[in-house]
């Protein structure tokens, strides 16, 4: 068959299949379209203002790569006048970050970016080496992307940095959106369609750019930018993605490729049908998109953006939980009178201690967020998750040391 | 290799990336020369060149990283001479020689 | 499901001799498994037409009867499906149970059967696929109704449709529609809107009270999903919820008096608390099994071998995922409809237009989330031609134009 030609130019070969509006463009128009929607998304929710120090969640993987470098363009393209710095963090886990390490030194080269790397050794006293050493590689993850959240917050705040971009694109909102609904967790389903997370008490907003984007699209753009980035499983997560729910997507993607963005549509239309959930104001007028509470908001699971993808623990853990409540309560019980607030503290306390225990009352609203006793970071407990987890750390460490 | 087919070979290049590599001997290019014609004297297509690649050339045991129920798994971005192959016919798509097919995968760590 | 085979020989219950104890009953031996327990099967049984008569019992106090209105009228959609086949054994046990205490028939009951083989070419004139339900059921009347009974409803907008030639006879008209559709995707949602449709349009016509439908409550969990995945997200509590739905939808170009002034129907789903997998059991448990009625095919539902995966719908990617969902983890099953229960239906705007709700799904427009898509996206408003016809919402407009 004849090739096609760019919808866009109607001159060049069309490369790439847009998955949104089966769109058929050429190299050039397509990179054009791809950073033009970022702006887009940038400019509509005021994301950014002149002058403003922006840390940019850095893993030397496509989606922050990405990332790094549309923010690069856009910032010099359309006069953001933004500060851009790549933030990195060292889990210590040997062989892993190494190499990925080095590919974010080279893009600081490339962006002509600082970079600032901070080790979970430095900030928690301990490497994901020691810790796997100490449990075992079994709920490692959980520890693993804990301590992530944190770090990125503490090394922003090293920096006198106010705002942590992070590369979740849309394929990573639709994940969470599925397994927020397979959780029964709507408070945070109704958080985590909000490109905006920290509220205006805490000292560092996240914020994620890229959240239309399609992971497609995003891996095409680094091939045809000819980016440079890393790819690697974290060897500490083997398991692959089979009957997750990012398999789930990806086979929806295949079916009807706009799924995708679909659910993320779905996601943001159902966070306004949570009960107590204020009307929310389209944010497009607004000149700056209201912040949502997240702290601890746990869609940043083991892996920079692999949230999800390992969840046999998780979905049996949720599952035994359910199980024990049905039985306590009859499975006849009125849907209003769930106490489903105990069946989530109860299930992250056993596998994941993501989020633990919030009213779901008061939650749907917006969270109280108070600091942590311990560390003083941002916390809706009096100890945060990363100094509960700690504890536990510290307290098996003589024994295993033995 | 082990191909059963004989007649014309032709050349073409190979290419994993996106963590694929991990599965082919952490090789990211890879120049084969593949029978032009399958076993029932069909031209050679995608279809065929990925059963190949799980059947010779790929090292790992973990075929269903790459193909899942007896296709390309999905979040495999597969591009023939830098074009998505859902421009190309996909699995249909007749290889020609000189040929480049690239996969990426979507799916690992970023 | 099944464990161990029943016992053969004289009945052991009683001695001491039990090497499962039912856990419900104690005394019987258990032969088959439920949610994790052993259970006998009258204890099986028990509990599944234990949980379809408490949702009935709710139906029914939501309609009380009185002088003027002396006789709940339902009708129940049968797919000659498992569940709904189900379904429609126990509401007959029910009005038995009611006649057997000498009290009258707690309700009328109209089958409805829609007959959709005309889009398959598989029509057969001489095959009454209702036969043996009226044989077994003789209580209760059957009809069989046309898909292409959907071309002639009030209910559906079709001129926000894609045009069909007039001058064809119905069931090719309805046959062509449906092949000009972009995918099998879309194919299969609207065949379940319209299959919707014409269901409450039997009821309205009936002048029934409610429409009873099938759904178990991994069914219900897949629609869920299914229709998120479909861009669906704020009509959720009007598909999963039980509830009241007017009929035709206002506006809709009924009137407002007369025959086809729109009425409440409640639509229920007895089912809501019961398995698939449960449900497949109870079929071969009843006297005499039911599995004989289930239409060919519907009990595995979908064969995996002969469809090509980019012909899937989205219900088949979804009933695939739930499967492997249901086998391990029942409970994430069940909470998924309980959850969606808490989502508050909305009406999407103030003023009438919106009110009127999709061409297609009869759900309100939500314009307030169709805005903020517009803004968040970049999309422009709509061409001259969009602006004209008939309005669809989001889900809508995408199976119906891809």
């Amino acid at each position: 068959m004849a090739p096609a030609l760019c919808a866009i130019c109607k001159t060049a070969r069309a490369l790439i299949k847009r998955p949104k509006n089966h769109a058929k463009l050429c190299k050039g128009c397509f990179i054009t379209i791809f950073e033009d929607e970022v702006h887009h998304t940038i400019t509509s929710s005021g994301l950014f203002f002149p002058g403003e120090k922006v840390a940019i969640g850095a893993s030397g993987g496509k989606d922050s790569t990405v990332l790094a470098s549309v923010l690069k363009t856009l910032n010099e393209r359309h006069g953001y006048g933004l500060d851009l710095v790549l933030l990195s963090i060292d889990e210590g886990i040997k062989g892993y970050r190494d190499d990925s390490l080095e590919t974010v030194k080279r893009n600081a080269v490339q962006y002509e970016m600082p970079l600032k790397v901070v080790g979970y050794d430095e900030l928690y006293g301990w490497t994901m080496d020691q810790v796997v050493e100490t449990i075992g590689k079994k709920g490692n993850c959980t520890y693993c992307g804990v301590f992530r959240r944190q770090a990125l917050d503490r090394g922003a705040k090293m920096l006198g940095i106010k705002h942590v971009v992070t590369g979740h694109n849309a394929d990573d909102v639709a994940e969470t959106v599925l397994m927020n609904l397979l959780r029964g967790d709507l408070p945070r389903l109704s958080r985590s369609t909000s490109i905006v997370t920290g509220n205006n008490s805490s000292e560092v907003k996240r914020s994620k750019p890229l959240k239309y984007s399609y992971e497609k699209e995003i891996v095409l753009y680094a091939h045809h930018k000819k980016l440079d980035y890393f790819s690697t499983e974290c060897i500490y997560s083997p398991e692959a993605f089979r009957g997750s729910a990012r398999s789930l997507i990806k086979q929806l993607e295949r079916v009807r490729p706009s799924a995708i963005l679909d659910i993320v549509r779905s996601g943001e239309d159902m966070a306004r049908l949570v009960p107590g959930q204020k009307a929310s104001s389209c944010e497009c007028k607004g000149k700056t998109a209201a912040p949502v509470a997240a702290e601890e908001e746990g869609d940043i699971g083991g892996c920079s953006s692999t949230n999800g993808r390992s969840p046999g623990g998780e979905m049996a853990a949720m599952d035994k939980q359910l199980r024990e409540n049905e039985e306590h309560e009859g499975l006849e019980i009125d849907v209003t009178k769930l106490k489903l607030n105990e069946a989530r503290k109860d299930v992250k306390e056993e596998s994941v201690p993501i989020r633990v225990a919030n009213g779901a009352e008061k939650a749907t609203g917006g969270q109280v967020l108070g600091t942590c006793k311990r560390c003083g970071y941002m916390s809706s407990q009096e100890i945060c998750q990363a100094c509960t987890l700690l504890e536990g750390l510290n307290k098996n460490r003589p024994k295993i040391q033995i | 290799m082990a191909d059963v087919a004989t007649g014309p070979q032709i050349p073409i290049s190979v290419d994993f990336s996106g963590g694929l590599e991990m599965l082919f001997s952490n090789q990211k290019r890879h120049a084969l020369s593949i029978a032009a014609n399958d076993r029932d004297g069909k031209p050679l297509t995608i279809a065929f060149l990925i059963d190949h690649l799980c059947k010779n050339l790929m090292k790992d045991p973990r075929s269903d990283l790459f193909v899942l129920d007896g296709h390309i798994r999905p979040g495999i971005l597969v591009l023939i001479n830098d074009a998505d192959w859902e421009l190309e016919g996909e699995e249909e798509y007749e290889i020609k020689p000189g040929d480049n097919i690239l996969f990426v995968s979507t799916l690992h760590g970023g | 499901m099944e464990s161990t085979p029943p016992p053969t020989g004289p009945a052991v219950a009683g001695s001491l001799t039990l090497t499962r104890p039912c856990a419900k009953c104690r005394t019987q031996e258990a032969t088959l498994d439920s949610r994790s327990q052993p259970v006998c099967r009258a204890c099986f049984v028990k509990f599944i037409s234990g949980k379809a008569m408490k949702q009935i019992g709710i139906l029914g106090k939501e309609i009380p009867t009185t002088r003027t209105n002396a006789t709940r009228r339902y009708v129940l959609g049968l797919s000659r499906g498992v569940s709904s086949t189900v379904l429609l054994h126990l509401l007959n046990e029910n009005v038995e149970f009611a006649l057997g205490k000498a009290r009258a028939a707690p309700f009328d009951l109209t089958v409805i059967y829609v007959d959709s083989s005309c889009l398959y070419g598989s029509k057969n004139a001489d095959h009454d696929p209702l036969a043996p339900f009226r044989a077994r059921f003789p209580r209760f009347t059957f009809r069989s109704v046309s898909i292409a009974d959907a071309l002639g409803l009030l209910g559906i907008d079709w001129s926000a449709l894609p045009s069909v030639d007039p001058t064809l006879l119905p069931e090719q008209r309805i046959w062509s529609f449906f092949s000009a559709l972009p995918s099998a995707a879309s194919r299969a949602d609207i065949l379940r809107l319209f299959t919707r449709h014409v269901l409450l349009a039997s009821a309205r016509s009936l002048d029934a009270q409610a429409l009873l439908l099938g759904h178990s409550t991994t069914a219900l969990a897949e629609l869920t999903l299914s229709e998120t995945a479909k861009g669906r997200g704020f009509s959720l509590p009007w598909v999963i919820n039980d509830g009241g739905v007017e009929y035709p939808p206002a506006g809709s170009g009924s009137s407002t008096e007369g025959e086809d002034r729109g009425r409440k129907i409640l639509v229920y789903h007895p089912l809501r608390d019961a398995l698939r997998k449960e449900l497949s059991v109870y079929m071969t448990l009843t006297e005499p099994p039911l599995t004989p009625f289930v239409a060919e095919g519907a009990v595995t539902a979908l064969d995996s071998a002969v469809v090509s995966h980019k012909d899937l719908s989205i219900e088949e990617v979804m009933f695939r995922y739930f499967a492997e969902v249901e086998e391990s983890y029942p409970s994430v099953v069940a909470n998924v409809a309980r959850t969606t229960g808490k989502l508050v239906r909305l009406l999407g705007g103030e003023d009438a237009e919106r009110k009127r709700g999709c061409g297609m799904c009869g759900v309100p427009l939500d314009g307030e989330g169709d805005e903020r898509w517009r803004g968040e996206l970049g999309i422009r408003g709509g061409d001259e031609e969009e602006k004209t016809r008939g309005k669809l919402c989001y889900g809508c407009e995408r199976s119906t134009r891809g």
